[in-house]
């Protein structure tokens, strides 16, 4: 008998030998799914008391973290488009310059466009105007509307703090042992020695306690107004269409194009905006209330009346939205709406998906549409439909 | 019409929707899988039992992207292996009782030779060890083999043969065996 002739021969009487059939497979896999979740139980619980303890280590790092930076001075940096704007310098306590919120504001444009606000009895000095500028502020708030520009930067110092712009309208406040920075458009980045905070539109901070912090909050918003409201932008605009018209003339900073215009509203919606991002939907759907024919405010709407569990209204007002919106946020609203459908009301999430386009080769979502479209027609009976349309999505997103 | 698995994921959790009958289906096949990884000499009972509740607890985690089988097929392999590595393997073999009209004799060869072939098995590096198991032993064509251990036929075929090759090498001097088969004829 050769090894192989063996080795058949072997595996011939082996596989004589039976398997199995001596567990009553019913009872087997009951024991089994009993066993698992046990364990799962298990799992969950050493999973809980992991996460618990590192909160704890994490709250512990964050207050001994708080107790070492109170002790100390922060350091503030706005950078932004093209300029740098000092505001103070380290080690240079601010002049005890006497400020006068009652009084108007001046305001300085300067040749790149970006337009500085600040109160008379502001103390500051312009240190660059060339493609990083820089400004100097010893004492006093400012309101900065920078233009976004890749090729430039603005920065803040301010004592121990820094904050980068990354193009944006913002207002910086300095007093003496503290500073203030608040965000109308756009976001900037706020430095200190070890850790960067990034603010976006709404959102405010200080090293430390202001005075009269409504007051300022009051004025710079009012400037923020101006600023929307006034010519500057569109001579900005436009002076950058001719430059780019006729390129031999473009200044050696050459501008990049301003964002969209906010509309008259957009101050309100962007603060409204700010209060959905901080979880308070009861407030963002108040604010809501005067708009109900502009598509914005009919999203933010549709947002918080979801953030509020309230979703059968909420799959309305994001259709409502999705009427009025561009294409691809109405795209998006409608996905909103149809997911919102999805559990109670499966037809008419699926006539939101097909009269929104979601599901189209265009939209921006359409994979999840797709998969969400199936689910619902297997939901509502359209078995056929559903299988076609599955292996459609198969042989479109499917084998990964 | 026959979808592919992940698609019945989109029937909205069809598949996951009955746990205990889908796992009552699979018992008989994870069984064979058990036993044909081990071999003799192991609580089977006591595998099948730590491998299901893997593949309960795997369930949720199952994207569709394979055959359900061929994804418990993995875990429960994935276990027995573990078995097999542990120290907690070849207890004591508790020897079925005969069936009636069986020839105890034949019956005696034929685990004879199972034992053998196993120890013989053992010695093979993991997955060529897989590989004869899947093909030679439980009969399954190298495509069927391929799919389960996620490989291409081609490489299926390539290592049942290095296998066949070293398991003619390992059986051929086990003197006891080669008498036991002459004389069986």
């Amino acid at each position: 008998m050769t090894p192989e002739e063996l080795l058949d021969a072997t595996v011939a009487k082996a596989r004589k030998v039976p398997i199995g059939g001596r567990v009553d497979a019913a009872e087997v896999a009951r024991q089994a799914i009993a066993q698992a979740r046990l364990e799962g139980r298990v799992r969950r619980a050493r999973r809980g008391r992991f996460a618990a303890g590192a909160a704890a280590a994490v709250a512990v790092l964050g207050v001994c973290w708080g107790l070492w930076a109170a002790t100390r001075q922060p350091v503030v940096a706005v950078s932004s488009a093209k300029a740098t704007i000092e505001v103070g310098v380290r080690g240079q306590e601010p002049r005890d310059a006497v400020q006068d919120p009652r009084m108007e504001p001046r305001r300085l444009r300067l040749a790149t466009g970006d337009v500085l606000i600040g109160a008379p009895t502001v103390d500051f000095d312009i240190l660059s105007e060339t493609r990083d500028r820089v400004v100097r502020l010893s004492a006093g708030e400012m309101v900065f509307d920078v233009a976004h520009q890749p090729d430039g930067r603005f920065v803040v110092h301010a004592d121990d703090v820094s904050v980068t712009v990354l193009g944006t309208v913002f207002a910086v406040r300095r007093e003496p042992g503290a500073v203030g920075v608040r965000v109308f458009e756009g976001a900037v980045l706020v430095q200190g020695d070890e850790e960067v905070l990034r603010l976006s539109a709404g959102d405010e901070w200080a090293s430390g306690p202001l005075s009269e912090v409504e007051d300022w909050r009051i004025r710079s918003e009012r400037e923020w107004r101006r600023i929307v409201e006034d010519g500057h932008r569109e001579e900005r605009r436009a002076r950058t269409e001719r430059a780019r018209s006729n390129p031999t003339a473009r200044p050696p900073s050459s501008e990049s194009p301003d964002p969209p215009e906010p509309s008259g509203d957009a101050p309100e919606l962007a603060r409204a905006r700010a209060m959905l991002a901080r979880g308070d939907f009861e407030a963002a759907l108040l604010s809501s209330d005067a708009h109900d024919d502009d598509g914005g405010w009919l999203l933010l709407r549709a947002d918080a009346l979801r953030g509020l569990g309230r979703a059968d209204e909420a799959a309305r007002a994001y259709e409502t939205a999705a009427r009025s919106l561009d294409r691809n946020r109405r795209v998006g609203a409608a996905f909103a709406a149809a997911q919102l459908r999805a559990r109670n009301a499966p037809d008419e999430a699926l006539r939101l998906l097909e009269h929104f386009d979601v599901t189209s080769r265009t939209s921006p979502l359409e994979e999840r549409a797709r998969a969400l479209q199936i689910q619902l027609l297997y939901r509502v009976g359209r078995t056929d439909e559903g299988d076609a349309e599955a292996l459609a999505y198969e042989e479109r997103f499917g084998n990964p | 019409m026959a979808l592919p698995s992940r698609l019945r994921l989109l029937r909205g959790g069809e598949a996951t929707s009955d746990l205990e009958s889908t796992m009552t289906a699979l018992v008989p096949k994870a069984e064979r899988w058990v036993v044909r990884e081990l071999g003799p000499g192991y609580d089977h009972e006591e595998v099948l039992q730590e491998a299901l509740s893997a593949v309960v607890l795997a369930f949720d985690a199952f994207d569709g992207r394979s055959a359900f089988e061929t994804y418990a097929y993995r875990i429960v392999v994935r276990v027995a292996r573990r078995f097999r590595t542990s120290e907690r393997r070849r207890t004591v073999e508790a020897a079925p009782p005969l069936p009636d009209r069986v020839d105890p004799e034949s019956v005696t060869m034929n685990r004879q030779a199972l034992r053998a072939l196993y120890r013989a098995l053992d010695r093979l590096p993991e997955r060529r060890r897989r590989a004869f198991v899947l093909c030679a032993v439980e009969g399954l064509t190298a495509v069927e083999a391929a799919e389960l251990e996620g490989t291409r036929a081609a490489t299926m075929r390539s290592r049942l043969r290095h296998a066949r090759r070293e398991l003619a090498r390992l059986l051929s001097h086990d003197s006891y065996l080669r008498e036991l088969m002459e004389r069986d004829g």
